[in-house]
This record gives structure tokens, sequence and C-alpha cells, in this order.
């Protein structure tokens, strides 16, 4: 395949002059910057308006009837008009362009310089070459400002949180509408990054308004590349092989001084004879010094000495383990591969076009024992034809299979990794494992989840005239997911009871089981759209769009499990006797179906390529609302002003090259509010009660819940102001927008007391003010022939307040008028208590302890903002929060990132930087909190460094064991020396270097001969380096944690890779 | 032509689009509304499963109730309880979900077609639940707004009202129970439901707090306690003229693989089934493990009687402390049951096993259940005769004491007599006016509470011995007005465990008891402050002015 670079510059024609009149001349086109023949320009002769293609080898030839000029375009390049003369053959060079590039907006494209929404695209090559990822979302990361990316942990499965422009709703997900080839694509990992030919970013309500229903809060455009006419065949295949590690990860204590931590911090909080599974913590951690003194560095293997490595204690009558392991060796491998292979094949002839690509990609777990894994099938086939002169049909297939393979889910795996110190049982006995993580994993069958998604896409275009067509496509999207789930006994020392360890089955009751799940995905999608299209008088361009469009889908799925496995080996629902289950706790099978409907309409008008106008407007219905409040009109305009077209701008021509104004307003209703809110339905849940004659818990119906007696769409208002400039010779393009954001009517529960029953009826009653601004630099510079650099630079920021909320008392906990999206409110912190007596003379902080907990020496001082004499949180309003203040935000903000880099002969260099210029978070879990549970559980490496009478300047306080409850009401679950405060809120700021690939093209004389038109091989890392300082070992990226507890989950990782692209 | 065939196009788009109407009525196939839900009875009686997580039973999952009641004078918890020092902003008890859910119950019975008796028997479970949920309502925060029919988001002077009286509350409560026994179905019909017989222990329950409650606390100045008295009393005799009788063994209502086929189950009204793999609980384990276990207290221990039915300090019979074997000799057979036969502390550990007191609770013990955490499925109890005959003894010796009749010694014998008997105890004779005799000789216990009789003493003791760490204790002190025996000052024996030989690791006080916490720590209680639950100031701060009132001492 060619790659037609849309990002080239530079005009020039070379031809003889001569004159020729009543026959035929032939040509060339070639792209001026890479000399390669452009396949299907179009070709038109200036007075007879004759028409004609340039076919595959960028050759054409045509007749003349007294045309005296010729004209020659294709998109993305500038068009040129030549002279005809007395030659017969000319050759053309077309220059790529910016401003002629074209770009993807709703129903149809438009040229870049005309745009006049918010609308940012998405450089493909740059963002998805070279890059291991089979997922395109993780690519764009970073990529166009506004749209904000983060994963909340490094797990190969773990689903993105996608906006433009931050939050656009309490409700729902504040999404984008993500439109492949125009049929919505909530989870883009179905696509193969290698088919994707363009992608647009729809910001303002002016571009998006158009799609309506889901389209309130942005658009992300994906067209998926298809044949092009008079192409020759051209076959690529591509492939990379990738290896990874973790990037940041706490470190596992030495024992002997974790051990005395835990058991100063079990004293202090009132328990007697502090022990971890019947071990008293100061016999073991002496046994462990013992250990270490005489066997550490003399072990090898995971099998176990007893008497040395651990030993039954009679006295105690328990199992005390004293050896000391490296658990992320044991646990973790050093590196995990991933490998991609694609191929595609494409190519036209006059009347049919086609595209196909398959491709396969593996990536690997980071665990040891059992690992994960994904394997990914992609197949895609499109062919677009022209039957008749005046109609077009396309037919398009996209095909993917994903299985994902793990470990049976006996425990939260990452939680338990991370639960106690590295003197826990990890090894064997006899080649047994003991009751802890290895043993599950080492056994536990393989689960695998299969997901089939089917998608055909059959589409029409008829040409009425030359002015007016119709198109209209029908998709339907089918995704089958098949979960198979096998659990069964798992055999293992079982040291946790009293007494001496059993050799037994230490799997539940209800983890022998086989579990088979199903869902099952429709979509269906109807768009239908007329564009009529004319210049009048010349300089009156205009283009009318009107048309319908319509989705169904529902989400069906159901489960079914039978316990007591006859064998594991044969994990079948036929091959287990004991009984059957529908569901299982939160995962009930459901049914879910919505349907969407609108009318479209929209203008664009442009004056010269001067003056330019468009209007939008969309009649919009959706299934979540009554019927009497279902429907909805909205409308947008926007305008633009291209002010270095202007005369009188003339002289800032040697400067700036172009210059735009753009001015848009409009609104967009949003439907993603988390369920139909108008019907008084009865949710359904299992109750703590076996009825007589059952053996399994009984369900209920629940009571109905309240519903007001109207509700209708939130309505997203966005104004957006914009400018876009290329200067200094078009070497430097400059775009900047500046937005505000208004959600009127976000649904939200009625506030009321507790004597209501339930939640008071969700009603149209917020809005909150989102403003913010973006910025895009990017630089082109060829240097010389050989010598090509570039660079782009976005920089973004948004932040969102309320404007109206019911919430008369003002609560910080609830949202409240003036209240910041995502604020944190905790304590200052002033240091620590250094004496009894300052503790005594200090506002007392009684209030704020729990349990045994009293605040003493070596504890956290809370600064006293309110001056009376007790640290609290007052009544928890604004007016009266006591000594909390706002003291962060989880929002992050101040996304940038840069892109350098540079092509010189055949070596090409990217350089990729992503960051967050300020995100704050408050974690909870013991890698946060140093003993959050109530059982002293661990201390990390870096919580050992604790405050002591000798040690005042600690990174830790007194430790305390059980630190979980707050005395706050609705506050983070953290209390004591642990409220959330400014000291231990964790920094999420971060600047990474996210991606660098280094390729070279190897020389096209040392190829020809083998029929190869290009080879590139390329070296690619990504997460190489960051610059952060979260405050705990963490990525910076990382936001979840099993059970809550952050951090306890698949890490983030470094990958290194290569790989190379062939085209035949 | 082409016109025509471009209008014929753009007339297909608006037929497509012109079916939208239908086309956008989805619904929730999977879920039932308000409107299509009550079709029968069916219907009704999986909507009134939800309310059956109020009986707690033994819990579900890691929590074992029962044994964890802890906050009593019985039990040293391991981790120290104390009472709140400020108002809480939240109370999971401060939850109108059920009401409102029973309200709706008992306006749409209508609507279905069943017949009149049918309708009768739902509306009497929405009423038991109502009354089950606002008698807890009314233990825990006293005055509580009352909310007889569902709300409307409109309703604002009902939303915002401020709390009843207790008598309009308790009143309501009684008149909703009096309701389900007349009309809900028998045992046999809902065998293991909510019955008539389930209605009249509620009723027997509520009947008696509610009348001791108003004898002991003057303060709120309601003089109807005997009509609550009388309430509880008709409904005990109603139970216990039924087919209930106690069961052999004591410990087989709390260790039961199968409460519904035991030696236990003639006793059993209302119990909890547990399976293993569908519903579990921890009772087992945590008695059962390392944990430092909730101990008795040596006061707990010291109210067990000797077999010849006199308290240690009388009898003969009381060979002293020093060791288990003694303190277990010639006792209540409900003691042996209770406490195992070792003790285990502090560097003293048994098995692996310690207790906070010494005193290792044995009770829920069932070796054919598996040991651990939280896999334990024994059945726990909700209603069952012991309780009623305790209850028919308190409320008739109150009723005596009031004057208001003249308790027997029939009376006795057909109550606490019954589980003294169980117990291996001699019975207990009344002797003149609310005083005591075993056989026919006077006694009274030097350790008796000053404020009541001997008889009155004794049928206490009854019901704390046999409903030990049974969850009854710690609302038995309130409605006693007996705050005071939750005060470490005041009753210091709630912090002591057993007599043992002073090691280092254990700290004992000058005695040798086991101090079970350090001694410094120390329980006020704060007269009458705890004796309510403050009530949510979250919830205040949602009322205009104040409207709703805070607890007395918060």
């Amino acid at each position: 395949m060619r790659k037609l670079n849309f990002t080239g510059l530079s005009v020039l024609l070379s031809c003889c002059v001569s004159f020729a009149i009543g026959q035929t001349i032939s040509g060339e086109v070639h792209d001026k910057t890479t000399l390669e023949p452009i396949p299907g320009a179009n070709v038109i002769t200036g007075q007879s308006g004759r028409a004609t293609l340039t076919d595959m080898n960028g050759k054409f030839s045509i007749d003349l009837k007294g045309d005296k000029t010729l004209e020659i375009s294709y998109a993305g390049y500038k068009g040129q008009r030549i002279t005809i003369t007395t030659d017969t053959f000319y050759l053309i060079e077309l220059e790529p362009s910016a401003l002629d590039q074209v770009v993807v907006v709703a129903y149809g494209t438009q040229k870049k310089a005309n745009l006049t929404g918010a609308v940012t695209t998405v450089d493909v090559t740059k963002t998805f070459q070279s890059r291991p990822m089979n997922d395109p979302t993780k690519a764009l990361q970073g990529i166009a400002p506004g749209l904000t990316i983060t994963y909340s942990n490094g797990g190969l499965t773990t689903g993105p949180n996608i906006n433009i422009r931050g939050v656009g709703s309490i409700n729902g997900t504040s999404r984008p509408l993500i439109l492949v080839d125009n049929v919505e694509t909530s989870d883009l990992s179905i696509i193969n990054p290698n088919d994707i030919e363009s992608v647009s970013v729809l910001k303002d309500a002016a571009s998006t308004s158009i799609y309506g229903a889901r389209a309130a809060f942005g658009v992300i455009l994906i067209k998926t590349k298809s044949g092009k006419k008079n192409q020759r065949t051209t076959v690529n295949y591509n492939n990379y092989f990738s290896w990874s590690k973790p990037t940041v990860l706490p470190d596992f204590a030495d024992p002997v001084p974790e051990l005395t931590g835990m058991y100063e911090a079990a004293i202090r909080s009132g328990q007697a004879s502090p022990e971890v599974f019947g071990m008293q913590l100061l016999k073991l951690r002496d046994g462990i010094a013992k250990w270490q003194q005489n066997y550490a560095g003399k072990r090898s293997g995971l099998e176990m000495v007893e008497g040395e490595d651990f030993k039954f204690e009679t006295d105690d009558n328990r199992m005390y383990f004293y050896r000391v392991w490296d658990p992320k060796e044991i646990f973790l491998k050093d590196f995990t591969n991933q490998s991609m292979h694609n191929l595609s094949i494409q190519g036209g002839s006059e009347k049919i076009a086609y595209f196909t690509s398959v491709g396969y990609s593996k990536d690997g777990g980071i665990l040891k024992m059992n690992p994960d894994q994904v394997q990914k099938y992609n197949i895609t086939a499109g062919i677009n034809a022209s039957v008749t002169d005046f109609l077009d049909i396309n037919v398009r297939t996209l095909y993917r299979n994903f299985e994902y393979d793990y470990p049976f889910g006996y425990q939260d795996y990452w939680y338990y990794f991370w639960r106690w110190g590295a003197y826990f049982p990890y090894g064997t006995w006899n080649g047994d494992y003991f009751r802890h993580t290895p043993a599950y994993l080492a056994q536990a069958n393989t689960n695998t989840v299969n997901d089939n998604y089917t998608r055909v896409d059959l589409g029409a275009t008829l040409k009425i005239n030359k002015h007016l067509s119709v198109r209209a496509d029908y998709t339907i999207g089918r995704d089958n997911v098949l979960r198979h789930e096998v659990g069964g006994p798992i055999m293992a020392w079982d040291f946790w009871g009293i007494g001496e360890p059993k050799f037994a089955n230490i799997a539940t009751a209800t983890q022998d089981r086989v579990t088979r799940k199903t869902g099952r995905y429709i979509v269906n999608t109807l768009n239908a759209y007329a564009t009529y299209q004319n210049t009048f008088f010349a300089d009156h361009d205009l283009k009318l769009t009107a048309g319908v469009n319509t989705e169904n889908n529902q989400d069906i799925y159901f489960f079914a499990e039978r316990r007591s496995l006859l064998d594991p080996n044969k994990g079948e629902l036929a091959l287990a006797t004991g009984d059957q289950f529908v569901q299982s706790g939160s995962d009930i099978p459901h049914n879910w179906v919505n349907a969407y409907a609108g009318y479209f309409g929209r203008i664009n008008y442009a004056f010269r390529d001067k003056y330019l106008l468009e209007l939008n407007g969309r009649y919009d219905g959706s299934s979540t609302f009554s019927p009497k409040d279902r429907w909805a009109f909205f409308s947008s305009a926007s305008a633009g002003w291209r002010l270095s077209e202007e005369n009188f701008m003339h002289f800032i021509r040697p400067v700036v090259s172009d210059l735009k104004l753009r001015a848009s307003y409009g609104s967009v209703g949003n439907q993603d509010v988390g369920s139909s809110w108008y019907i008084p339905s009865m949710t359904n849940a299992a109750v703590n009660w076996i009825p007589t004659g059952s053996t399994i818990r009984t369900q209920t119906v629940n009571a109905p819940r309240a519903v007001a007696g109207s509700l209708t769409w939130e309505t997203v208002k966005t104004l957006d102001l914009g400018i876009d400039t290329r200067i200094l010779n078009n070497h430097v393009g400059i775009t900047f927008d500046w937005y505000e954001r208004n959600t009127e009517g976000m649904l939200a529960n009625t506030s009321v007391p507790a004597s209501f029953g339930t939640s008071g009826p969700k009603i149209n009653a917020g809005n909150f003010r989102n403003r913010g601004w973006e910025l895009s630099i990017d630089v082109n510079y060829d240097i010389n022939k050989d010598l090509k650099l570039y660079g782009v630079f976005v920089l973004s920021d948004n932040k969102t307040v309320f404007t109206k909320w019911d919430n008369p008392s003002m609560l910080i906990t609830q949202n409240y008028v003036g209240k910041t999206f995502g604020e944190i409110w905790g304590f200052e912190t002033e240091g620590y208590f250094q004496s009894a007596d300052e503790v005594a003379k200090a506002p007392s902080q009684a209030s704020l302890a729990h349990g045994n907990f009293v605040f003493g020496p070596g504890d956290i001082r809370y600064k006293n903002l309110n001056g009376d004499s007790v640290i609290s949180g007052g009544k928890m309003t604004v007016n009266d929060p006591g000594d909390l203040k706002v003291i962060g935000n989880e929002q992050p903000r101040y996304q940038y990132s840069a892109r350098i880099g540079g092509t010189w002969k055949g070596f090409d260099l990217d350089i990729f930087i992503q960051g967050v210029g300020k995100r704050d978070y408050w974690g909870i879990g013991d890698i946060a909190i140093p003993l959050y549970r109530g059982g002293p559980d661990i201390l990390y490496a870096h919580q050992l460094d604790y405050w002591t009478e000798d040690n005042r300047n600690a990174r830790y306080p007194r430790h305390y064991v059980g630190n979980a409850q707050t005395r706050l009401a609705n506050m983070p679950s953290s209390g004591n020396n642990y409220y959330p405060q400014t000291k231990y809120l964790l920094n999420l700021a971060y600047c990474r270097l996210k991606n660098v690939v280094v390729g070279y093209t190897l020389p096209g004389h040392l190829l020809n001969r083998f029929k190869v038109q290009k080879l590139r091989i390329f070296f690619s890392g990504q997460n190489l380096a960051e610059i952060s300082d979260v405050g705990v070992p963490l990525d910076p990226e990382i936001t979840y944690g099993e059970l809550n507890f952050i951090g306890r989950t698949f890490p983030f990782q470094r990958s290194y890779s290569f790989g190379a692209q062939l085209t035949f | 032509m082409k016109l025509t065939k471009s209008f014929s196009y753009l007339l297909l788009l608006v037929i497509v689009g012109s079916s939208c109407t239908k086309y956008l009525d989805k619904g929730t196939p999977d879920t039932f509304s308000d409107d299509d839900f009550w079709t029968g009875e069916n219907n009704l009686r999986t909507y009134t499963w939800g309310f059956y997580n109020m009986f707690i039973g033994f819990g579900t999952g890691t929590t074992s109730d029962f044994y964890f009641s802890t906050f009593t004078d019985d039990q040293a918890s391991s981790s120290f309880q104390n009472f709140d020092v400020s108002a809480t902003a939240t109370n999971s008890a401060w939850d109108w979900s059920d009401i409102r859910k029973a309200n709706i119950l008992l306006e749409r019975v209508d609507q279905v077609p069943i017949d009149d008796a049918a309708k009768n028997h739902w509306k009497g479970v929405a009423r038991f639940f109502r009354a089950f949920d606002y008698f807890t309502k009314v233990k825990t925060f006293g005055d509580v707004p009352w909310i007889g029919h569902s709300l409307d988001i409109a309703d604002v002077n009902i939303i915002y009202k401020p709390r009843d009286p207790r008598a309009l509350v308790m009143d309501s409560i009684m008149g909703d129970l009096d309701f389900a026994i007349a009309n809900l179905r028998d045992k046999t019909a809902e065998p293991n439901a909510v019955n008539k017989d389930v209605a009249l222990a509620l009723k027997s329950r509520v009947g008696l707090y509610e009348g001791t409650y108003r004898i002991y606390h003057t303060e709120l100045g309601l003089s109807d306690a005997d009509k609550f008295l009388e309430a509880s009393k008709s409904a005990s005799e109603a139970l216990m003229t039924g087919s209930y009788t106690l069961g052999e063994n004591y410990r087989d209502t709390y260790s039961s693989m199968d409460l519904g086929a035991s030696s236990a189950t003639k006793e059993i009204i209302l119990y909890k089934k547990y399976v293993l793999g569908s519903l579990t609980h921890s009772v087992v384990g945590y008695t059962n493990s390392t944990s430092k276990m909730n101990g008795l207290t040596k006061s707990a221990v010291e109210s067990y009687l000797m077999t010849d039915g006199l308290p240690i300090s009388l009898s003969n019979l009381y060979q002293g402390d020093d060791n288990i074997q003694n303190v277990r000799a010639n006792r209540d057979k409900r003691l042996l049951a209770t406490i195992d036969t070792f003790l285990c502390y502090n560097g003293h550990l048994v098995g692996g096993l310690t207790s906070t007191t010494g005193y290792r609770p044995s009770k829920f013990l069932q070796p054919a259940s598996i040991q651990l955490a939280p896999n334990n499925e024994t059945d726990a109890p909700i209603f069952w005769l012991a309780e009623i005959l305790l209850n028919y003894a308190e409320a008739t010796a109150e009723l005596d004491r009031m004057g208001k009749l003249t308790m027997t010694q029939a009376d006795l014998d057909k109550s606490i007599n019954l589980l003294r008997a169980r117990g291996g105890v001699a019975p207990l004779e009344i002797n003149g006016t609310q005083g005591t005799a075993i056989g026919g000789i006077a006694f009274t216990d030097p350790n008796k509470d000053a404020d009541v009789t001997s008889l009155i003493w004794e049928i206490r003791r009854e019901r704390r011995v046999e409903l030990m760490m049974d969850g009854f204790r710690n609302t038995d002190i309130m409605r006693w007005k007996k705050g005071e025996y939750l005060d470490s000052e005041k009753n210091p024996d709630i912090f002591l465990g057993a007599k043992i030989t002073p090691i280092p690791e254990q700290p004992t006080n000058n005695e040798g008891y086991i101090l079970a916490y350090s001694a410094s720590t120390k329980r006020t209680f704060i007269d009458p402050k705890h004796y309510l639950k403050s009530i949510p100031t979250g919830q205040i701060s949602l009322y205009p002015n104040g409207v709703l009132a805070q607890n007395p001492g918060w």
C-alpha cells in the first residue's frame, strides 16, 4: 500500500509547453514529496468537462474537445490546473496540502480549511504504526487536545475511561460517541489498529449535534480502510514482537523490622498477644532472624525444609514460617511477551475496489504461574462497486475473535499477593504448596472468555445528479460472548485452622463448580441521508444534508452454573451433580433494550471560501424517556471567517499563510442517564433466607422506585471560540479553542430525609459548567531532501463547577453550588505531635479517633483551620466544614503531550511524551495507608520509616493497626492518622516517555529485485521512563486495586519491541 | 424522471422515520414495575421474602451474630467497645425502606386477584414486618416518625414531620401485631415463615419490652405498663398451650445442622436455615480459630446457679473458682454447655485458642460443620419457646408486683422451672410476696440488685443464663434502666475473666482474675444519654429549623 502523506507540502508542475487540439493526451500524476504515482486522481478537461481517473499506476489518457486546460485533483492534495500545450504527455506532481486535507465529519467530509467546528484529526500513521498495541484506544492517549483517556490499571483486558473535554454529566459515563464507519462502537478494541484510515475527534456542539442522542460529549469518528479504484494490488505485511515488565511496584520489607513494627502497632491498638495466623509476631520475628543468620542465601528451589524453613510449634499448636522469600520473583515474570502479525491486500479496477486484512495478536500476562493471555484475530473485508453510472454499492464485514484465558478466580490474586509479608509460605512441602496464593494459582483451571464480534454493513450511494446524492447504509453488529469457568478442588497444606496442618482441599463449596455465561449484544443501525451541493453565482457554495438515523440495541446475558464437579478436567454442565444456579451475587441475567431515532439536517454555506456558516438541527427520540418526554429538538450553529483570504490582510501573507476565526454555539441532548428513570421499576435481589423445601437463597422483588412526574433529556450547551492559523511559510500550524459547556437539567435524586423510605425520585435538577481551553501546535520542516523534522505539541485543561444543585444544607459530601467536580476534602497536616504536652495543649482530635486509637506523640497533628478548640468536620457543610478544606482534585488537569521526530535518508525517529500537569488522589488500602485493615497484615518497605522517639521526621506516624474507619460521615473510609489530608494525598501528575520509535526503511534498489516495494524495520519502546512523585511506590496512572485497595492490581508495563513492515 | 426518483427516496426516508414512536417503546423487559407486578400470590410471597433479611440469625458470611452481640456485661469483646462519645452522622437503623416496602404492599394487595383471606394474610405479613422494623427503631431511638402509608414526594408535611411520641408508635406496633395475629395463616399453612405463631412470639417480646420499659423509665410518664405486660402474657400463653415443648438438650438449639429436624425442632417457632455453598455464617469459625475470642466475663459465669438451685454465694456445692474444674463443678448444665472445659489466654494458648477472659465460648460449636469462617452452616433460632417462657415469667412477676394479679407456683412451673429442669437445676419456688425459696427454704441472693425483688431478680437471672450470648442482654439492661451494669467502675466484673495463676504474658488483677483490657481502660455509662442512640446528625441537617429533635444528652 502506498502511504499517502497528508501532511506534506509544496506544489510543482513540470511539463513541456506546447499546444494540441482535438487529440488524445496522456499523463502521469505523482505525489510531489514521495514521487509515488497517485491512482484514482480526478482529471477533468477545462471546457468540455470530460473526466477520467488515473489508473493504478497514476496514468491517464483523455480526449480533448478543444480544451485548453486540464484540472487535476485528489483528496488531500492541492488541486492543479495546467495549460494544454502541443505536448501529448504531461507529468503532474501534486502537492499534499494540510488545508486541502479532507476531514471526515458527521455524515460526510469537509475541507479542513472550511471547518467551523472544533475538530481534531489524528495522524494515523504516527499514532498507530510501530506501537505494540492491539487496542487502538491505548494509542490515542494524549494524542488529541481535550481527549482524555485513562486506564486504572495495566491489565490485559482493562477498558479505558474516555471523555472529551472532561466530565459531561454526573449521570452515565460521559463517554463520547465512538463511531466506526458510522456505527456506534463502544469498545474500540474490536478494531484492528492497522485497519484504521482516519480518526477525527469532534468536540463542540456544532460538530456533534447532528448525531444527537448520544453525541452530547463529543464524537470520535473512525473510518476504516477501503480499497481505491484504479489501484494496483498491494500486499502489506507487518508485525511486532514485544517484551514487557512492570513499571513501578512497592517492595516487600525485611520481615524482622516489619514484624517489630507490626507488633508495636498491634499492641498499641489493644491486641494483647498480636499474631498473624496464630504466629505470635515476636516469636515469628525472632525465628526469622535466626533463619536469616543460618540459612539465608543457602536455599534454592521452592521446597521448604521442615524444622528450618518452617516448624510446627507445639506450644502454640500452630505452624510457624521462617523462610524469607522474594515474592515478586516468585509471582512475576521478568518479561512477558506480545506479538502481532497483520496482512492486508487491497486494490481496485475502474469499477470495483476491495480491501481485506487479517490480523493476529497475542498478549501474555505478567504472572509466572498460570498467566492470563489474550489472543485476538481480526478479519475485515470490503468491496465498493460502481454498479451503474448513478449507483455505488458497498459491503463491508468486520470479524473479531477475542479469547482471554485466565486462572479460575479462587481469590482476588493481586489482593492476596500483596496482603502478607515475605515470610509467608510461598514454597512447598513434599512438593505441595501451603494454603496461600501460589497453591491456587498453580492448580487453578484455565478459564476462557470467547468474544466473537461480527459486523456487516451494506450501503448504497445514489447519485441522482451532479448535485444531489442519497446515501443509505444498514449495519448489523452481533457480539457473542461466551465465558467458561471451571473451579474444583485445590489441594494444599492448610495451616489456617488451629493444630497440625492438614493436606486438604482448600477450595470452598461454591468454587466446586462449572459456570457458563453467555452475553449477546445486538445492534442494528440505519443511516439514510441526502446531500445536495452546488455553487451559485460562482461565489456561493451551498451544501444541504438531511436524513434519518435509527438504532436499536439489545443486550442479553444469561448464566448457568452447576456445583459438585465429577471431574474438574471435564468441567461441563452435564458432568456436575450439585445445585444449579442461573445467577450468582451481583452476576444476574439481564435483557436490556434501547432504541434511538432522530431526523437531522445541516446547511453549510461558504462565500468565496471566506465566510463560512453551518447550521444543524436534530429532532431526537430515545427509549430512555417516557413517551410524553421522549422527543426533543436540538440545534447548533457555527461560523468561520478566513481572515487570511481578505484582501486587506494580504500584507500578512508572507508570515501567515492561513488564519481562520471560528465560533460555534449549540445544544445537544444527553440521554445517557443510567436508566429509564420514568419507570417505577422493581429490581430483584437475593435474600439471606432459604425457604422451607429449598437449599438455595431465595429471591425477592424490591419495592418500586420513586419516580417523578416528568423527566427528560439533559441538555448540553457548548460555546466554542477557536482560531486556526498556519504561519512561517506553512511550517507551523496553531489551533486554539476556548469553550464553555453547560450541562443543564442533570438528573439527580430529590433530596429527602430517610423517612421517605427510598431515594427521592430523579428529576432534571442540576447544572454544571465546564470551561476549558485547548492548544495544539504542529511544526514541519524539511531541512533538505534527506532530513525532515516535525513536532506536535498539545496542551489542554478544563474545570467543571456546579452551578445548580439541590443541596440546601450545602453538605460537602454531596454536590453543591460552587463545587468543583472531583474536589477532595481533607485536613491540612501540621506535622506530628512530638510530645504528650503538645497533644494536651493542642485542639482536641479525640472525636476523630476510632476504636482504641488515642492521639498521642508520633501521631498526625491536623491543623486547626477554624480556630475553635477541637479538630473536627464541623457540620460537614460548606459554611461549617470544621477544619476541613479542599485539599486537591482528582480530575486530571493540564494534560499535555509532545511528539518530535524526523526522517533522515531511510531512518525515522519518533518520540512521544505524554503527561498530566496536576492530579490528586486519595488512595485507600494497605499500600497507601499502613496497616489499613483491622488485623496486622503487612508493612511494606516504604512503611518502615515511621515515627519513633529517635525518628521524629519519619515518613509515617506511629503505626496503629486498623485505620479503615472514618468518624466523618460519607468521607473516604480511612481514619485516625489517615483522614484525607495534605501530607498523604497522592500526586498523580506525571510526565511520561510514552513511546519511542526508531525505524529504518531499506533503500528501494536493494529490494526491487525481490519485487518488494518497501521494507521498514523498527524498534519501539513504550512507557520507557517517567517523572512522577506519587508519594508511594505506585505507577502514577494507577487508580485501582482489587477490593478497592489501591495498587493491588495488574501493574502498568514498560515494553520493548521490534517489528517489520513489508509491502509488495 | 430523475426528480421523481429522488423524491421517492426521500419519501422512503420519511416512512422509515415515521414508525419511530413505536420503535422507541422499549420498557424494561427484565424488570417488573409497579404497573405490572401485582398479579398473583407468588409475586406477593416473593416480594415479602425481602423482609426476611431482618431475621439476622447468625448473620451472613464473615459475620457471627449471637456471639458477636458483645456490648453487654456477659462478654469481653476482643476489641474494646464503648459508648459513642458524640452524635454520629449516620445510623443504619434510621432507615424507612422496609417500612415503605410494607406500606406499598398493604396498598397493593387489594389489586391482586386472590380471595380475602389470602389478602388479609399478606397484609398481616406486611404489618408484622412493619411492627418488627418499628420495634427496632423504638429500641434504638425512642420517639420516631410513624409513617403509615407510602409517600409521594409531594407529601412534604409527612416526609419532614417531627418524631412521633413513643406512645403513639408503640400503640401502632401493637395494632399491627394484633391485625397480624388475627389474619395470618397458621404454621401448617406457612411453615417456618411468618405465621400466626411468629406474630404471637413477637407480641410476647414487644409487650414485655414496652411494659417493663414504662415501669422503669418513669421519666416517660407513661402509666399503662400493665396493658403491654398483659398483652405479652396472653401472647406467651397462647404459644405455651400450643404444640411447642422444650427440646431435651439446651445446646441443640444453637448448634444444629438442621433445626427443622432435630431434638430442638419442637421448641422452634422460626429458624434461619443455613446451607453450605448458599448461605453460611462464621459463628463456629470465630470460636474455633486463633482470633482472640470474646470470652465470657466473671460476672456472667458467676450468674449461673448451682444444681441445688441456689446462687454460688449461698450454695454448699460451690467449689470456688481456683480452676476451671471447680468452676464447672455442680453447676447449671447450661454453663457447662456454654464454656469449655479448659481456660485459654495470653501465654496459655490451648490448641492455639485464646480468649479475652480465659473462658472459651463453646455453645455454638459443631464438629460436623466446617470449622473455618465463613463456611459454617448450623441453623440459627429466630423465635423459640425458651424466650416465650422467660417473657411469660417476667411479665407475670411484674404484673404481680404491680398488684394486677397474683403470680402462682404454677406460673413458675410452666415457665422457667421447665428451663431449670433442662439445666439440671432445682425448681424455683414462690415465697410470699415476690420472695423466693428452694425446697421450701427461703433465700435471697446477697448480690441481688437492691432495686428489684428477689423473685424478679431470679427471673432476670434465668433470662440471662438461658439467653447467654443470644443478643437479648443489652436490650434487657436498657429496658430495666440498668445502664450501670455496663459501667466498668460500677460493675468491675464485666472486665474480668477467670482466676488464674498469674503469668507475665497475661495481665491480672490483685486477686488473680484475668484483666480483659489494660488496667486503665474504663467504660462510663451516662444517664440518660446512653439509653438511646443519637439521632443521626446527617438526617437532622436535612430538616429545616431543627424539626427533627436530638435525643437527650447528645
